[in-house]
This record gives C-alpha cells, sequence and structure tokens, in this order.
C-alpha cells in the first residue's frame, strides 16, 4: 500500500467512528432523530443531548485520542525507543496530579484554564525530566523504569491530595483520574480543552522533519542542520500542550500512544514523519472506538475508558518488552 | 428552624439542665427505672437528642454536629461526641447502646461480647418506618410520653400537608420530579426520598418501571424523562467531580425546574420528626409548579 494513503484510511475511519460516538447513547436516540433534531430545533429533548452531550463526547474523543496518538509516535521517534509512550513514562500521570492539585484544592475556580494550566504544568516537568535523562544516554529500560518511578509517584500523590480534600466524594474518585473517561463532559471543557490541544498537536507536527533526520543518529541530525535544543523544546511544548490539555478534561488514558504507532508503522514508509499524521488518526480511531464499547460493555454504569485502552494495551506492551527482550540478547 | 429552637430554648435548656442534671459526666444518677444510653449513629443520635431525659444521654456520635447530615448539628455539641469506638463505650458504661443496623459492624459484635445491650436501627424507608423508630427509641429510654408527643406532631404535620394537597389535587401525569444526586444517583421506590416525594403528592419518576433503592440515571436518560422538577443537593464547598454535573449545560438547556438545595439534605437523610419539614416544602414545591398557589390558598 502506498504508505500516503494510511493518514487518509485512518481519517475516514475516525470520521465514521465520530459519527458512531453519536449514534449510541443512554437515551434512545438515534444518529437520523438527531441530526433531524439538531436542524429543525423540533424535538429539543434530542437536540440537547446531541448538542451538549454527544457532540462534546465525541469531539473530546476525537481531540484526546489524536493528541495521545500523535505524541506517541512523537516520543518513540524523538527518544528513539519503541516503548516510549505519554501514560507509560509517566506525562499522563503527572498532568493527572497537576489537575488534582488544582481543582481540589479549590483554584480552579479562580479562572477557566486553571485545571489545564495544572495539567500542563505537571505534563512539561515529566518530559522535561525524561528528556534531561536521555541525554545522559539511558538505556531503553532506564527510560521506562524512570517513567513507572514518575507513574507510580504522581498516582500516589494524586491519590494523597484525593485524600486530603474534606469533600467526602474527592477519596472516590481517583478512578477517574488514573484510568479516564469521557462520560457527560459538556462543551465548556471542549471549549478549554481542544483549541490548547490542537496547538499543542501542531507544535509536535512541526518537529516531522527533525524527527527524520534523528532516526539516522543525533550526529547526523546535527550535521543535517538540525538544532536538536530547538526539537526538544517543541517537543516539551508540544506534548505538554496536548497531553495536558486532554487530561484535564478526562484524566489519564494510557497505551493508545503506545499500540497506534506501532500497528500503523508497517503501513508507513517507517519515516517517523509520516507515522505522526497516521499515527494520530489512530490514536483517535481507537479511543472513539474504545469510548463507544464502555456504553454497552457495562450499561448500567459506565467503565471508565482507560479500562479498555489498558486491556487493549497492557498485553501489548508485554509482548513489546518481551520481543525487545529477545532483540537484546 | 436550628436558629429558632435556640433562641427560644437555649434559657430554658440551660435551667433544665442545672436544675435536673447537674454537669452531664457526673451526673447524679437519673431515675433509678431511667436507663442511660450512648448513641453511634447520626439516625439514632437525633432521635435520642429529642427524645432522652437530661442527663439519659451520655454521647452522641461526632457525625450528628455535622452540618449536612444532622439538623440538630448545633444541639448535638450540648453533648460529649464519640468516635464509635468500643474503647469509649466502655468508659462510659451505658445501660443501652443504640446504633444503626448498618454501621459498625465490628462494633456491635464486639459490645455485644463485652456485655452490653446493643439496639440496632434500621433506616427509616418510610413515614411509618419513621413513627416506628421514633416509637422504639421512646421504648427503649421509658419516655413513651415524650415519644407519643413527637408522632403527633409528626403526624399532624402531615395531615396539614395532605389538606392543603387535597385543594391542588394529585394528578399521575403531572408533575414528576427526580432527585439527582452526586455521581448521577437518584432515589427510586423503597428509599425515604421517594416516600416523602409521594407524601408530597410527586410522582417520583425515579421509580418508574419499578426501580427501587438508589440507582445511577444517565444525563441521557435524566433528560429524555422530561420531570419538571430535579432535585440536587446543595453540595459541598470543597469540588469534587461528583457535584460536576449539577452545572452540565445540558441540565440547563432543557430544564427550567432544577432546584438545588429545596430540601436540606439532612432532613431526609435520617428518617426523623423533622422529615415531615421535608414533606412540607416540596409540598410547597408542588403546588408552585402546578399553579395551585391561587386556587389553593
Amino acid at each position: 500500500m502506498n504508505p500516503r494513503f494510511a493518514p487518509i484510511v485512518l481519517a475516514l475511519a475516525t470520521a465514521a467512528l465520530f459519527m458512531a460516538s453519536l449514534a449510541f447513547g443512554a437515551a434512545p436516540v438515534g444518529l437520523a432523530r438527531g441530526i433531524a433534531a439538531l436542524i429543525t430545533g423540533d424535538d429539543p429533548v434530542a437536540a440537547v443531548i446531541m448538542r451538549e452531550i454527544r457532540i462534546p463526547r465525541a469531539l473530546l474523543g476525537l481531540g484526546i485520542g489524536f493528541s495521545l496518538g500523535l505524541c506517541g509516535a512523537a516520543l518513540q521517534g524523538f527518544l528513539r525507543n519503541p516503548l516510549a509512550e505519554p501514560g507509560l513514562i509517566g506525562v499522563s500521570g503527572a498532568a493527572s496530579f497537576g489537575a488534582v492539585v488544582v481543582f481540589y484544592s479549590g483554584i480552579a475556580g479562580a479562572f477557566a484554564l486553571a485545571v489545564p494550566a495544572g495539567a500542563l504544568a505537571g505534563a512539561a516537568f515529566a518530559v522535561l525530566f525524561l528528556l534531561a535523562l536521555s541525554f545522559g544516554r539511558a538505556s531503553p529500560m532506564t527510560l521506562i523504569l524512570a517513567g513507572v518511578a514518575v507513574t507510580s509517584l504522581s498516582g500516589a500523590l494524586t491519590a494523597l491530595a484525593l485524600n486530603l480534600s474534606p469533600n467526602p466524594f474527592a477519596a472516590y474518585e481517583v478512578i477517574f483520574w488514573l484510568l479516564g473517561s469521557l462520560k457527560d463532559r459538556s462543551m465548556t471543557d471542549v471549549a478549554v480543552a481542544l483549541p490548547l490541544m490542537a496547538a499543542g498537536c501542531v507544535i509536535v507536527v512541526l518537529t516531522g522533519r527533525a524527527l527524520d533526520a534523528l532516526s539516522l543518529g543525533e550526529d547526523a541530525a546535527s550535521t543535517l542542520g538540525i538544532d536538536l535544543r530547538r526539537v526538544s523544546l517543541l517537543l516539551v511544548v508540544g506534548v505538554a500542550l496536548a497531553v495536558g490539555a486532554g487530561t484535564a478534561v478526562s484524566g489519564a488514558i494510557g497505551f493508545v500512544g503506545l499500540v497506534v504507532p506501532h500497528l500503523l508503522r508497517p503501513f508507513t514508509d517507517r519515516r517517523p514523519s509520516t507515522l505522526l499524521l497516521a499515527s494520530g488518526f489512530g490514536g483517535a480511531t481507537l479511543l472513539l472506538a474504545a469510548d463507544i464499547a464502555v456504553r454497552f460493555i457495562v450499561p448500567d454504569r459506565e467503565l471508565n475508558v482507560g479500562v479498555v485502552t489498558a486491556l487493549i494495551g497492557a498485553p501489548f506492551f508485554l509482548w513489546l518488552v518481551i520481543r525487545s527482550r529477545r532483540e537484546l540478547t | 428552624m436550628g436558629g429558632r429552637f435556640r433562641r427560644w430554648t437555649a434559657g430554658g435548656f440551660l435551667a433544665a439542665a442545672l436544675l435536673l442534671a447537674g454537669p452531664p459526666v457526673s451526673a447524679a444518677a437519673p431515675e433509678p427505672a431511667a436507663p442511660t444510653v450512648v448513641s453511634l449513629n447520626v439516625c439514632t443520635d437525633q432521635l435520642a437528642m429529642l427524645i432522652a431525659a437530661p442527663g439519659q444521654l451520655l454521647s452522641v456520635s461526632a457525625l450528628s454536629r455535622d452540618r449536612s447530615l444532622s439538623v440538630l448539628h448545633e444541639q448535638a455539641t450540648d453533648w460529649p461526641a464519640n468516635r464509635g469506638l468500643a474503647e469509649e463505650v466502655l468508659q462510659e458504661t451505658p445501660d443501652v447502646v443504640v446504633t444503626g443496623t448498618f454501621t459498625l459492624h465490628n462494633t456491635t459484635t464486639l459490645l455485644r461480647r463485652l456485655g452490653f445491650e446493643v439496639v440496632e436501627f434500621a433506616p427509616a424507608v418510610s413515614l411509618d418506618d419513621i413513627r416506628a423508630n421514633i416509637a422504639r427509641m421512646g421504648e427503649l429510654l421509658h419516655r413513651e410520653n415524650r415519644a407519643g408527643e413527637l408522632v403527633r406532631e409528626f403526624d399532624a404535620a402531615l395531615e396539614a400537608v395532605a389538606a392543603a394537597n387535597a385543594a391542588c389535587p394529585r394528578n399521575d401525569d403531572k408533575p414528576g420530579v427526580l432527585t439527582f444526586g452526586h455521581n448521577g444517583v437518584t432515589e427510586g421506590a423503597g428509599t425515604l426520598q421517594h416516600a416523602v416525594i409521594e407524601a408530597a403528592g410527586f410522582r417520583n419518576l425515579g421509580a418508574r418501571g419499578g426501580a427501587s433503592g438508589m440507582n445511577y440515571i444517565p444525563l441521557e436518560t435524566l433528560l429524555s424523562l422530561r420531570p419538571d422538577l430535579v432535585l440536587i443537593p446543595k453540595g459541598f464547598e470543597a469540588p469534587s467531580l461528583a457535584a460536576r454535573q449539577f452545572s452540565h449545560p445540558a441540565l440547563k438547556a432543557l430544564l427550567s425546574g432544577v432546584t438545588s438545595g429545596a430540601v436540606d439534605g439532612a432532613l431526609w437523610t435520617c428518617g426523623s420528626p423533622f422529615t415531615a419539614q421535608a414533606v412540607e416544602t416540596l409540598a410547597e414545591l408542588r403546588r408552585k409548579v402546578t399553579d395551585c398557589e391561587d386556587s389553593g390558598q
């Protein structure tokens, strides 16, 4: 298959799943009735369900899935590590912790972007830490182990922050922040997160050419005129924006950025730059599909979408670990 | 009610306490027949505070001072607070320990092993349960007269509501009401909230299709039921995701009747004489929703 087709095919799949996401929900409102209601305005209940519940949910699934797939591909390319992924190396976890601190301390009321700002700070911190580590010539395993440490530390701090809240419900919300959900988000969340995610994605895509050069090695990239410091700065800002903003409204959703680039690499020309867009749409496809699945698996008490992505991603991760160990020996 | 009650009775309370009981701990033994009691549950706390004679109630649970759970949260500071620990009960050596059925199972078992009489009160899920619990507490404390008085007041308040409702007859299609609590939980049949809603003359949409107990209701389902009134709790000051749905734009876009904190949560968290106030408040709200205000009064 011509490698140029991969992003187009995946973009079509994303569009189809976006529509499917609008079609299913707790209320018996199908796609046809929903769209008719939006156009004619005769059916206010269906119109509100579409406009205020399902469209925001589908938009967030699209944006967050795209961000996670794209950032996974970019991080794998930049760190030249097949296991790099926002969820695994602690970026999502740290973003979650940042969001939790801001939201539950009540600072969130001060200004609309406070929660995303907290998440961005957390994500940026984690990316910086990992880049600093990898510039010290860390082996792939060192990087992953450091990521695991960052993830469990932020998970523990998240639980601690939630338990310190005087609100009795807060302690139970650790599940949302660690496993993510898109349930009953609103247009307010879209307005807050989507522009930041879009900006982050644009910045990450800008690093494409540099990532191609980097696949030849750092020295070769330097001779090609790639400024490594500029690229890492772009990546830190881009990943922090894209993953941070998404995590602020959905909690940490893992494994999307790991699975998607690996699955798609064979269908591209294996250059990181072509993989970026394909992985973005692949991530959107996977997350939208997982988010539709959670509405049917346990319809009464909706599952967190991070449960489904972890069920798909964790065995895949294990397989990658085993394979990379075989290659090393 | 709390404020008024306090203002008018604080002086009397103090005088009575000094005359009859002296300082509560070193109390001269109350009448030989009247047993002393410790309460470990926020619901039994309130019944005991209302019914016990001065000096009879040795301590109440710390939760009874929580404004969101306990109507008598101000008065509760007049009694020592316990944390529901067996060690505390051992020191207070009451004749009877009262607690809820579903709370503190380990403590209950331990206290029984230590030879205490532990009486468990099942949570009230109907107005009759409330009457029965009041009467039972009265019997236990040898204060049947006081309990009877409370039941009579309770019945009188409910009868007044029924009389006012008669002027604004119930129509089984309308108005429909739904509780929408933290994490999207609604109360169906077999809950105290259901009993209160029905007594106020509303139809409880949370009990549609025979749904009973507490159930999760998705926002989409809530919207498609088109309730005339959605009762959401006032919530806590500290933020939580559990309360985030209360401000979801979809609720405001479609429903005019979303009322926050119309019923003070403490009035129906525990079944107590105060639950009648929840019925009164809702009945008043119903007369407004059904435009009976003019014809009814």
